[in-house]
């Protein structure tokens, strides 16, 4: 039984740490993480709650397998109800979190209410206290971080830090755990700070127990066999990471471009994996130190990465600042998708920096980017000129632009505020509500919609707002991953998003990361379930928990008001058609998807959960 | 004389000519009918590890490669198993 059955209950109003136990009956249903922690969010907080007042929740849960020897088994999400979108929020980190979660004997961390003050959660296996911030309120993540080690004289203390952004009220604020690894979407940070926390530093002793460890053994390393085997999760992404994908995209035309005006960037080779490689010319050094992995990943997907130390975002940066110019979490493709192409920047040492400062203050990179793209069009038309930028001129291509825009927003301070409210709010306040990229307020990731037609259904359909994270039919539509199926064609996309959305929120429920479904179906995850877990855990109804888990996320959805009337993508993708590349002349075909889509889920003509699906899945 | 631009990407790279200037690629003169197929065993390109042919930005899958004709100006991107996200 991987799951510890204790849940701590954190009352920040009433100042106090409750433990009680885990809800099995629900665990049946929902399994762990993002489907347990959604029950409990929907049972506990009313749709039409302010996400940023005492009575949203915030749920840090692990999944059943998060904290064995599963590969990837490190994962764990935070589920609360996102100030950016209103919807649901789920967000998924890696690093060493999780799994120290669960040797402290937690499967779920619940904060409820508002504290009166900074406070900090220090947790030490039973032992959990509400402590004063003060001293760390105002500080980044990295100096928080290391404030918490010196304080606690434990080098192996595991942290979960919001930087000032969160503090601030920047709309995408992330979590960040271990200085680089983030529940980075939908703005739970920001949660996490209208609550007064600024971090949780917690550290575990007990271990995690299996139901039967011989199975177990065999299972996980039949698991694994498979991973080291498979090109991708063997190869691929080790070598090259999420990065690889940038001239894939870029050569099929499906690249973001100058706020998704554009389908492919001419600079987008300069800011790739494989540039990530080539040596600079100032210290011979490549941007890529190495590879890195999460607890027991066999994957290693991760990037470590140095900014070249003549580059001018590194250059006068004090002593306060050395981080800069040692290694950080480097560049993810939806990172440099958003930060690059999207902006017009093809400086690789720009982006990284930039990505740097995500990790440092906790920000989404993907909101970020796609909100400055969209400040420099609207600066572009006229819209906004520099006395709304505070002197900063944001034309697309100007890396000092994006760079001081990404500090500002960092810190919370001048424009970077209202940059900080992401691109919905700001284009809806300077009266170009048609120029933000996003669908339930959240933007848009790196695959253009006229060009992956599935991945425009997804985005539409999205609970927690346009993700790649809940459908990636690009692994299908592009990559050949199960089976390869034709970008450009609407037809049988609304069955292929739906067997991914079903998939992802299972594997997302488990405790392991996403990647392995590049190797693993749920064939393969269930006898690792099975073998951990008490219970009879069988691809089929894990099939059935993710379907069950996406209906619940909707059903709230709908009560929160971004229902149905939210499956929308902007205009842009529906009139302005792809002007170069394969897709020239095409525009998205959600039109016709959409229809398809809500039938084969078993929704009404209108998007709404029926109540036949609803008594099917026992919602 | 006609030519293709040959882009090789990832850990295909390491087939790149010495001398190919154009980011990952290298121009490629083509004589009568020449196939992607032809190409890929004209460069020695490994067949069991290419796996995304991209002509033109469009998916060739592993029937057509053989058959397709090249014509003058065409860009041709070879992967092997790549995914992120």
């Amino acid at each position: 039984m991987s799951w510890t059955k204790k849940v701590l209950r954190i009352n920040l109003t009433k100042g106090t740490c409750t433990p009680e136990p885990l809800n099995m009956e629900w665990v049946e249903q929902f399994l762990g993480q993002r489907g347990l922690a959604t029950k409990y969010l929907t049972e506990e907080v009313p749709p039409t709650t302010d996400p940023l007042s005492p009575e949203n929740t915030m749920y840090m849960i692990t999944g059943p397998l998060t904290g064995t020897m599963a590969s990837t088994a490190g994962r764990y999400s935070v589920v609360t109800k996102s100030p950016l979108t209103n919807a649901v929020a789920c967000s998924n980190s890696g690093g060493f979190f999780g799994n120290e979660m669960k040797c402290a004997g937690w499967d779920m961390i619940i904060l409820e209410g508002k504290s009166p003050t900074p406070v900090y959660i220090s947790i030490n296996d039973d032992n959990a206290e509400i402590l004063p911030a003060d001293e760390i309120w105002g500080k980044s993540v990295w100096e928080a971080d290391e404030w918490l080690h010196t304080k606690h004289q434990d080098p192996q203390l595991r942290c979960a830090v919001i930087g000032v952004s969160g503090e601030k009220g920047v709309l995408y604020s992330a979590i960040i755990n271990d200085l680089h690894r983030a529940a980075g979407r939908s703005g739970v940070g920001t949660v996490m700070g209208s609550k007064n926390v600024k971090a949780i530093a917690l550290r575990g002793s007990k271990g995690v127990t299996v139901n039967d460890p011989k199975a177990f053994f065999e299972a996980t390393n039949a698991a694994k066999k498979i991973l080291a085997e498979n090109a991708v999760t063997g190869e691929g992404l080790p070598a090259l990471g999420t990065q690889v994908l940038m001239n894939v995209i870029n050569e099929m035309g499906a690249q973001p471009t100058h706020n998704y005006k554009e389908v492919s960037f001419a600079g987008a080779s300069k800011i790739s994996g494989e540039a990530m490689l080539e040596p600079r010319e100032s210290d011979g050094k490549p941007n890529l130190t190495r590879n890195a992995g999460c607890f027991a990943c066999t994957i290693s997907c991760g990037r470590i990465s140095t900014i070249d130390p003549q580059h001018f975002s590194v250059q006068n940066k004090d002593d306060l600042h050395h981080s800069y110019h040692a290694n950080s979490g480097g560049l993810e493709y939806e990172a440099a998708w958003a930060l690059g192409s999207d902006t017009g920047i093809d400086d690789l040492d720009a982006l990284t920096y930039a990505q740097f400062v995500c990790n440092e203050q906790g920000l989404d990179p993907i909101t970020l980017g796609s909100t400055i793209a969209a400040a420099m069009e609207m600066f572009e038309m006229g819209v906004i000129t520099t006395e709304d930028t505070g002197g900063i001129e944001l034309n697309f291509g100007n890396a000092e632009a994006m760079i001081k825009c990404t500090e500002l927003v960092g810190k919370g301070e001048g424009f970077g505020l209202e940059l900080g409210q992401g691109s919905a709010r700001f284009c809806a306040k300077h009266g170009h509500p048609e120029l933000s990229m996003t669908v339930r307020g959240q933007e848009f990731p790196a695959y253009d919609p006229r060009s992956i037609q599935g991945m425009g259904l997804g985005y539409a359909t999205s609970n927690r707002g346009a993700c790649h994270l809940r459908g990636y039919t690009v692994a299908s539509e592009v990559l050949g991953i199960p089976v390869k199926t034709d970008p450009l064609e609407t037809e049988g996309k609304a069955g292929l998003q739906i067997a991914f959305q079903n998939a992802t929120a299972a594997f997302d429920s488990a405790g392991i990361c996403i990647f392995t479904s590049f190797a693993w179906s749920l064939e393969d995850v269930a006898p690792q379930l099975n073998a951990a877990c008490e219970g009879e855990w069988t691809p089929e109804r894990l099939g059935e928990i993710g379907e069950r888990v996406w209906n619940l996320e909707r059903l709230y959805n709908e009560a929160a008001g971004v229902g149905a009337c939210a499956d929308k993508l902007p205009p842009r993708m529906t009139s302005l058609p792809a002007n170069t590349g394969p897709a020239e002349g095409k525009v998205s075909g959600l039109a016709t998807m959409l229809p398809e889509y809500y039938a084969e889920r078993g929704w009404s003509p209108e998007g709404d959960v029926t109540t036949e699906t609803k008594a099917r899945l026992g919602l | 004389m006609s030519k293709v631009t040959v882009k090789l990407f990832a850990s295909l790279m390491q087939y790149l000519p010495i001398n190919s200037t154009k980011h990952h690629g290298f121009d490629y003169d083509i004589t009568k009918n020449p196939t992607v197929g032809y190409l890929i065993d004209d460069l020695k390109l490994p067949r069991n590890v290419i796996h995304i042919v991209l002509l033109n930005g469009v998916y060739l899958d592993a029937e057509t490669r053989d058959q397709k004709v090249l014509t003058d100006g065409d860009v041709l991107g070879f992967w092997p198993p790549v995914a992120g996200g």
